[in-house]
């Protein structure tokens, strides 16, 4: 029998065509399971709505979406991501994020996301923040300015008509807004300033006014040098200290027996207090009654403000990174985009990152008015970024449990010497951090 | 010379023989113990001595949760140790802990177990056991949650109570003289039923005949207390304090969660050995510092129980 001399050939290569393909095509409609970590529980209903939009369009994966605690996710990060059993996606701010960059467990975006990321949809303080070694990781999933919230009703009681612009109008009427019982005590804080609880959250409150002094948690000897020393044993630490101690022991328009942070403005216990868009999703869920609304940070010697972003991060953990990032763009760039973002702005509190965000909700600001505060910068504002040395958080946290124990020492009261001591112990401290870690430069 | 040799040889020759007839003689018993402890051992072996191999081994390095290089440092981090003042002012905190913890603890259950062995009528013993043994139920994280709330300063029960005294508001976990003394009140609270049960246990073994004779003689209820009750629960005793005082140096839960969140406790005043171990090593990620603490904890615990040993067991 005859054969065609190009059969077996052809015959091979389809057999050998059909082997290679068979995984491509078994793998098309495989089951895969992708976790993401957050470290915002707030934000879990906007990852559960993504995960359930994506999985409608890929009906073959499925996301697992946990939430913990911010300073519990900070340890799950340390000891799973290193060693590779973290989660697919971590969202995670930069300055947690970065010691897993540097280590490698975070991996770079893809050149398309990083092309995205670069295409002016974003701030470039997000994109430039970003950055290591010239290499760009993450992409933005929330947002917010820190800004100054008020209760609109008890400034109108005590006939204030604006929010404070600078600091001395911020203690006067931290003093008007203050109410006090027969014994003196104070029930109701003007100003609700963070003195206590365990973490770096302390000293984070601190530092913003530390910035609007003019100081900061390290400063970089020289541009570009990668060295730095404690960057606020001057006259904006001193400055920063004695605002509070005054506020506290002088003015007497704060008490920390009160209710701080969050829950004073929602038990009315607090009349001002700075913090960021969050704050509007939990007064909505916690205190819908509560009348309050936001402006700039108070400026002293600058003007300025912090822009507070998170990161969603594909790690080298995962087994299906291809997928990951298409689930991260799918929320950054995906046809549910308006959808989501309505999540962010109707039951979380933070905010969508994009740019051109008001485009899609054009009344956003008439219907949250103060979403405006978080979102636009005010004219004249310079904006920061948290600083994204790995070591900034045992700094924060170390100086914060220096700060708890100055803001209890009425001796601080008019005591520059004392503050100053303080303030120097507690950078010394910083610098040894600094030095430990092979940072420092000297003073 | 020669014979030495050849002597011990045969010795060494011998011994091994009797030795392989023993093994013989006992094999089936020498076996059976093997089967049924060597697994536990093993697990033992696995689970809890090479772990504090490891510790000890990871104390003498640079360790580092998430660089790859963990360069050797020798005794660096225990010099580091010495001259750190959060380690000095945690040990400092646990130490003050354990010394009121246990004995209050310890003479409130033992008080409590002496009352309640005595006869009660109708079921009442056990409705006072039960109350007594209800907060030993839940674990600390909840019983914590609940206590952070009876010392919140603006809406807690406990400061609302004392306003009835006349006692103005105090901020218990705030203030920082006060913060240590609140979880240690907490502590006692919940640990008192636990060891009144393992007291009560003790009680139960006293033969009600010493009782009886002493009465005969005349003795008093003291007198039977410390004549009869206090020497014949000496080995209770000494088990309860050297539980009681492992478990106050390595208190964490409560502490963990009374500092939790911004209307939590400042963290230094109520820092612990345990607290500032896993803030070393979780959140600053340096595995070998806290590894350091952890083998100085180890040293102090094993000391301060063969102290215990040492004045506490029963003198036969």
């Amino acid at each position: 029998m005859k054969t065609c001399r190009w059969l077996r050939p052809i015959l091979t290569l389809a057999v050998l065509a059909m082997f290679l393909a068979a995984p491509l095509i078994a793998s098309a409609g495989q089951p895969i399971k992708l976790t993401l970590w957050s470290g915002y529980p707030e934000m879990k209903p906007y990852f559960d709505a993504a995960a359930k939009l994506y999985n409608e369009s890929h009906p073959n994966v499925t996301i697992e979406i946990s939430t913990f605690p911010l300073r519990d996710i900070e340890r799950k990060y340390a000891v799973s991501l290193p060693t590779n059993s973290g989660p697919d996606i971590a969202e995670s701010h930069i300055y947690i994020a970065q010691m897993h960059i540097e280590n490698g467990s975070i991996v770079p975006n893809p050149p398309e996301v990083t092309k995205f990321l670069k295409s002016g949809v974003f701030h470039p303080l997000f994109v430039s923040d970003s950055t290591w070694q010239g290499t760009v990781y993450g992409v933005p999933v929330l947002f917010s300015l820190d800004s100054l919230l008020y209760n609109t009703q008890m400034l109108k009681e005590a006939g204030l008509s604006a929010p404070p612009k600078n600091w001395g109008e911020m203690l006067e009427m931290g003093k008007k807004l203050t109410k006090y019982d027969a014994q003196g005590n104070v029930t109701r804080s003007g100003l609700s300033l963070r003195l206590f609880g365990a973490g770096s959250g302390v000293a984070a409150k601190w530092w913003y006014f530390l910035k609007s002094a003019g100081g900061d948690l390290f400063e970089e000897c020289t541009p570009k040098s990668g060295k730095y020393r404690a960057g606020y044993d001057n006259e904006a630490g001193r400055d920063t200290l004695k605002l509070y101690i005054d506020a506290m022991f002088k003015h007497k328009i704060h008490d920390p027996k009160l209710k701080q942070d969050a829950e004073g403005l929602a038990n009315q216990q607090a009349a001002m207090f700075v913090r960021e868009s969050w704050l509007v999703g939990y007064m909505k869920k916690n205190a819908p009654a509560v009348q309050y609304a936001v402006a700039p940070l108070p400026a002293y010697k600058k003007t300025n403000t912090l822009l507070f972003w998170t990161n969603l991060y594909v790690t080298r953990s995962s087994k299906q990174p291809k997928e990951a990032w298409d689930f991260i763009m799918f929320m950054a760039n995906g046809p549910k985009l308006r959808e989501l973002e309505d999540i962010l702005y109707n039951t979380v509190g933070w905010m969508p990152p994009r740019n051109d965000v008001v485009k899609r909700h054009p009344s956003i600001y008439t219907d949250v008015p103060q979403y405006k505060y978080f979102a636009e910068v005010p004219k004249g504002y310079e904006l920061y970024a948290y600083p994204r040395l790995a070591v900034t958080d045992e700094s924060f946290t170390k100086l914060a449990e220096r700060l708890v124990k100055a803001y209890q020492d009425k001796s601080l009261l008019d005591n520059p010497t004392g503050i100053a001591k303080v303030i120097h112990e507690a950078a010394e401290e910083t610098n040894e951090i600094l030095k430990e870690n092979k940072l420092y430069c000297g003073k | 010379m020669s014979d030495l040799v050849s002597n011990t040889a045969q010795g060494g020759v011998g011994a091994w023989a009797r030795w392989r007839s023993q093994w013989r003689w006992y094999g089936p018993q020498w076996k059976y113990c093997l089967a049924v402890l060597g697994p536990v051992c093993l697990a033992y072996l696995v689970i809890r001595i090479i772990p504090i191999f490891d510790t000890a081994w990871m104390s003498l390095h640079n360790w580092s949760l998430v660089k790859p290089v963990r360069p050797f440092i020798g005794l660096d981090n225990y010099v580091k140790l010495a001259g750190d003042p959060l380690f000095r002012m945690a040990l400092s905190n646990t130490t003050l802990f354990a010394v009121v913890t246990v004995p209050v603890t310890l003479v409130l259950a033992f008080a409590v177990a002496v009352l309640l062995d005595r006869p009660m009528r109708g079921r009442l013993e056990n409705v006072y056991k039960f109350l007594f043994f209800l907060p030993v139920v839940p674990t600390m994280v909840p019983v914590s949650v609940i206590w952070k709330w009876i010392y919140d300063p603006s809406y807690g029960i406990l400061n609302y109570a004392l306003g009835f005294l006349g006692v103005p508001p105090q901020g218990w976990l705030i203030n920082s003289k006060l913060a240590i003394w609140a979880i240690i009140l907490m502590t006692v609270w919940k640990s008192v039923g636990y060891y009144m049960v393992l007291f009560l246990v003790g009680l139960k073994d006293i033969p009600v005949d010493y009782y009886e004779a002493a009465s005969i003689d005349g003795a008093t209820g003291w007198q039977r207390l410390t004549q009869i009750t206090i020497p014949l629960m000496r080995p209770m005793l000494l088990f309860n304090v050297v539980i009681a005082t492992i478990f106050a140096y390595n208190v964490f839960a409560q502490v963990y969660v009374m500092t939790e969140g911004p209307q939590g406790s400042p963290a230094n005043p109520v820092r612990v050995i345990v607290m500032d171990m896993y803030e070393n090593g979780f959140r600053y990620l340096k595995m070998g510092y806290a590894s350091a603490e952890a083998m100085v904890l180890l040293v102090i615990v094993f000391a301060l129980t063969i102290i215990e040993f040492r004045f506490l067991r029963p003198k036969v």
